[in-house]
């Protein structure tokens, strides 16, 4: 017996050290996936959740942004998702608000569209799958004269979400897809080579640029 | 492989390289626990050549829900299963109730696991000892401690499970060569035969209940389709092919179990492969047929927290149970007040029902589900016929595959009631006035304009 129980115990201890070896082994994969982008900000500053994912902030051509990844397995029967969360503080008091949200699915908890009541026209040329929202009906006005811009952002399968609102604009990017063994067999949530190319980013600021200017265009054509 | 675009989903593939070999294992290894537990109530219903029959039939039936799932899942965009094809295909209704099913499936196996992990410490700790073991507390402990590990959610990783739960496959095999199939040494099947079936033909209908245990599940392999290279092929012979390993490890299994155990005793077990393990007298076999069953049983109770509380929550977010249910944790982002809220669900059944009662309440909810499919692939081609809508796959010989379904499904219907009766017409009762709640109070919440994500063609007819 005391053999067995000894046997037991040894089982017991390696499970768990193997199981601490390889979540603090994830952990630490967790907190490089945004290292390479820094440069891209001045003033960048990288900070990391309890879960071990970054949070970069910094300044882009004199404006606020934070990069966030964000990781989702709020759905059943569907691979967990890693979004890239792009927030650029730029006030715009009295603008009316919109958003568009690919394939949604009703469990986007960090979607804006769910807090949008008025269903909007998306842009001819995107997909089909979208949904447009607005906070009131002259949202329509100002999604349209983005239209150019939002075209661009969507031609990309993996932009989720679109928002412009009165603090500032916001995109929602699908940085990587988790395991399938993992997720199905114990429901785990890894993702591998999710490590976010500066390439890419810079890519996704122009696209909040443009996305920006546009906004700003049709604000001084409505002053004029 | 390319960075190609999925249409349906958020499969925009990174690793858009799954074949019909994926497909397939990941489906044996989601049912695996099956073959641990609950199989063998089966063999109590109708004997031993009863339950390999029912194994078989029940074959059939999840051949027809994987052609069937097959096809909708790869035209439903928008992820969730069979909650969301019903949202998109009958209404918000049957979306309710699909909710209400995938819940109840998932919450009481989730029951039924922590039951088997605890009579296997009971049994483990008696045989080493520790007469004085109680069952109770470890039930009480696996449901709260992997409910702790889901409200967590990415805050904990436990991957090395990947390697245990395929431990857990290995050990059927080992077992089943370990007793020599192939001679008499250990084995004896001669009573068996000689028993036949004790309770006539009506023995095998009823076995037909829990032969579902068996491959219970299977068809979450068809949501993999944006992630395989070639859907049309690979995912109905990934599927398939699952099945008919299932078919064959429950045929093993089945086989080994009835040769050593009388077909009374094997009838009423909580743990057969561990008792099956336990009478060849080897240690090493006992001691790896206990870590499969643990690891097993664990892997997939996790499963069905993840599961039955996403579901809860999708429900919440939908408006069709209160809004509170729908909070994310700020720090944790996992659904955590519907994980909180199924935990005493879990626990009342775990701690006061027999384990073959509960396993019953999970078959009844899945039957549910498994008939609102045939119901819904008629719909769907009705509605939307052939070439109005990009279809992934289209399954083949329709609608005769939802027929026998459906006759399958009324067939274990009234399997379900020869036994347990009273659960039966007890979950229909809570499933009506569910309903009736649901239609006369609950749906004036509903945003029915944010029901439908999907940009099909209008529905013929409508």
């Amino acid at each position: 017996m005391t053999l067995s129980l000894a046997l037991a115990g040894i089982g017991l201890a390696t499970t768990a050290a193997v199981a601490m070896r390889e979540h603090a082994k994830v952990t630490a994969a967790r907190r490089t996936l945004l290292d390479r982008c820094a440069d891209l900000l001045s003033g960048s500053d990288i900070t990391h959740g309890g879960d071990g994912f970054p949070t970069l902030e910094g300044f882009h051509d004199g404006r606020f942004i934070r990069v966030e990844l964000l990781p989702d397995t709020m759905t059943i029967r569907r691979l967990p998702q890693l979004w890239l969360k792009l927030t650029r503080l730029e006030a715009r008091p009295a603008h009316p608000e919109f958003s568009l949200l690919v394939r949604p699915s009703g469990t986007e908890f960090y979607s804006l569209t769910g807090h949008h009541s008025v269903i909007l026209e998306p842009p001819a040329g995107v997909t089909t799958e979208i949904v447009a929202k607005g906070d009131r009906p002259d949202s329509q006005h100002a999604l349209d004269a983005s239209s150019s811009a939002l075209r661009r952002i969507f031609s990309d399968p993996r932009a989720k979400e679109a928002a412009v609102t009165r603090k500032g604009v916001r995109l929602i990017w699908q940085a990587a897809e988790g395991h399938r063994g993992e997720h199905l067999l114990f429901r785990q949530c890894r993702f591998e080579n999710a490590g976010v190319d500066p390439g890419t980013l810079a890519r996704l600021f122009s696209d909040l640029d443009e996305l920006s200017s546009s906004l700003d265009e049709r604000w001084k054509m409505r002053a004029a | 492989m390319s960075q190609t675009t999925a249409v349906h989903g958020e499969k925009i593939s990174l690793l858009r390289v799954l074949g019909p070999g994926h497909v397939w294992a990941l489906g044996v290894g989601i049912v695996l626990v099956g073959e641990y537990m609950g199989w063998n109530f089966a063999v109590g219903k109708g004997g031993m050549i009863a339950a390999l029959i029912a194994c078989w039939v029940a074959g059939l039936l999840y051949t027809c829900v994987a052609m069937i799932d097959s096809e909708v899942t790869s035209t439903v965009a928008a992820a969730g299963g069979q909650y969301a094809q019903a949202k998109h295909i009958v209404g918000p209704l049957m979306a309710f109730n699909v909710g209400l099913y995938l819940v109840f499936a998932y919450t009481m196996l989730e029951a039924a696991n922590a039951i088997t992990l605890g009579y296997l410490v009971q049994a483990v700790g008696t045989m080493a000892g520790f007469s004085d073991v109680h069952d109770k507390p470890f039930i009480v402990l696996t449901i709260v401690f992997l409910a702790w590990l889901n409200y967590r959610g990415v805050y904990a990783t436990l991957t090395v499970n990947l390697v245990l739960t395929a431990i857990a496959f290995i050990a059927i095999v080992i077992l089943f060569a370990a007793v020599k199939p192939w001679s008499h040494e250990l084995l004896n099947h001669k009573d068996m035969l000689n028993a036949g079936l004790p309770y006539g033909w009506l023995g095998v209908l009823a076995s037909l209940h829990f032969g579902l245990w068996y491959y219970l599940g299977i068809e979450g392999t068809c949501q993999a389709a944006e992630e395989v290279r070639s859907p049309a092929r690979s995912l109905p012979l990934g599927t398939m092919t699952g099945i008919m390993t299932l078919l064959i490890a429950a045929t093993m299994t089945w086989y080994v179990c009835s040769g050593l155990m009388p077909w009374e005793y094997l009838g009423q077990a909580v743990t057969p492969l561990f008792d099956a393990a336990r009478l060849t007298s080897s240690m090493p076999l006992m001691v790896l047929l206990f870590v499969g069953t643990v690891f097993s049983t664990l892997a997939s109770a996790n499963g069905c927290i993840n599961d039955a509380s996403r579901a809860w929550f999708s429900m919440g977010r939908d408006r069709y149970l209160p809004t509170w249910f729908g909070a994310v944790h700020p720090k944790n982002r996992t659904p955590y007040r519907s994980i909180v809220f199924l935990v005493p669900v879990a626990l009342v059944f775990a701690y006061f029902a027999p384990l073959d009662q509960v396993i019953t309440f999970s078959i009844l909810s899945g039957l549910l589900g498994y008939t609102y499919m045939s119901f819904n692939v008629i719909l769907f081609r009705r509605k939307w016929p052939l070439g109005t809508i990009k279809r992934g796959y289209i399954h083949p010989f329709h609608p005769l595959p939802a027929i026998v379904l459906l006759i399958l499904c009324s067939a274990t219907y009234f399997a379900v009631f020869l036994g347990y009766g009273t659960q039966l017409v007890a979950m229909l009762i809570f499933f009506v006035v569910a309903s009736l709640w649901f239609h006369f109070h609950r749906y004036q919440y509903v945003r029915r304009g944010d029901q439908f994500t999907m940009q099909w063609p209008r529905p013929v007819g409508y």
